[in-house]
């Protein structure tokens, strides 16, 4: 058994930018362990014309940092409220990397949308701590 | 009703029977009591506090501290001791001292505190028990904490319960009675 704690994602109602969007900051204990954490939710309303897509993923330790996509595309349908839960999303576990700039990776969670202006709410688990 | 021993492992139990005695640990050494009555304090929304609103409101940071601070709701009568047990509501990490500045539970590696995932290993918050003896002031228990999420946090919720024993100081100074049962109510 690995105890988990269920929680919204630290930045809440997140609106894409088409870059590199901050969804989630993993928690940190007192001796600067990270936690690790799974998706286990995601609501997306689109209402900007036309449908989008959107990536979750991290960011590596580069000094200018990428994106690393973690999960699938999602396929984001204009005019809807678009929903994936656990039954269709992989346990993907976001977790930092302590190597050098484009091996290393934030752990953080963060989308990458095709375009600006989706909404987006993430529910996650994190463990640890 | 069943006496337990100081950490017996499970819910919690007075650790005397009434008009037992008790040798109490406080500011440096032993004080012997009679115990003259016994009341429990059931895990209730009054001693549920929010070092946040205690602290003057606004959010934790992410990976902040609240430092720590005297709760009234702890705090007892003069010849009073309270036997608690702690939890947490929110994604924090508390910590205890006493006396002042005594930190609690704390081996020579860190303090320890408790936390979300504490009762998922300790489901009786067992290692959270904790005595505070009253009267002694600005010198009774403070609880502080550490943000552990990664986001502001504008509430960090501490909850206590356990049981009140009124004493009875032993007639004689320094007395302790030989079946006195030995409670830290302090750390050392």
């Amino acid at each position: 058994m690995r105890p988990i704690i269920l929680k919204p994602n630290s930045e809440g109602l997140v609106v894409s930018t088409a870059a590199n969007d901050l969804v989630h900051t993993l928690g940190v204990n007192r001796s600067g362990v990270s936690r690790t954490a799974v998706i286990k939710k995601v609501l997306i309303y689109n209402n900007t014309g036309g449908n989008v897509t959107v990536q979750f993923g991290t960011l590596d330790l580069a000094a200018v940092p990428n994106f690393v996509a973690y999960l699938p595309t999602l396929l984001v349908l204009n005019g809807m409220d678009n929903a994936w839960t656990e039954a269709e999303l992989p346990a993907v576990e976001f977790t930092p990397v302590d190597l050098a700039l484009v091996n290393g990776r934030t752990g953080d969670i963060y989308l990458l949308a095709s375009a600006a202006g989706i909404v987006v709410s993430v529910e996650i688990e994190e463990f640890g701590s | 009703m069943e006496v337990a021993n100081l950490y017996d492992n499970g819910p919690i139990s007075p650790i005397c029977q009434i008009k037992e005695h008790l040798a109490v640990w406080t500011e440096q050494r032993w004080v012997g009591f009679e115990v003259d009555f016994i009341e429990p304090q059931p895990r209730s929304s009054a001693f549920v506090i929010d070092l946040v609103a205690v602290t003057g409101g606004g959010v934790v940071l992410p990976g902040g501290t609240i430092a720590a601070q005297l709760l009234n709701a702890i705090q007892v009568n003069a010849n009073e001791l309270a036997h608690l047990r702690f939890f947490v509501l929110d994604d924090i990490e508390a910590q205890l001292w006493q006396l002042s500045n005594m930190a609690r539970f704390a081996p020579r590696g860190g303090q320890a505190g408790v936390n979300l995932m504490t009762p998922t290993y300790d489901p009786n918050l067992t290692t959270s028990t904790f005595w505070v003896l009253g009267g002694l002031g600005d010198k009774d228990a403070r609880l502080g904490c550490f943000n552990l999420s990664g986001a502001n946090l504008p509430m960090a919720r501490i909850g206590f319960f356990g049981y009140r024993y009124i004493l009875k100081q032993e007639k004689q100074a320094d007395y302790i009675h030989p079946n006195a049962r030995y409670v830290p109510a302090q750390g050392r």
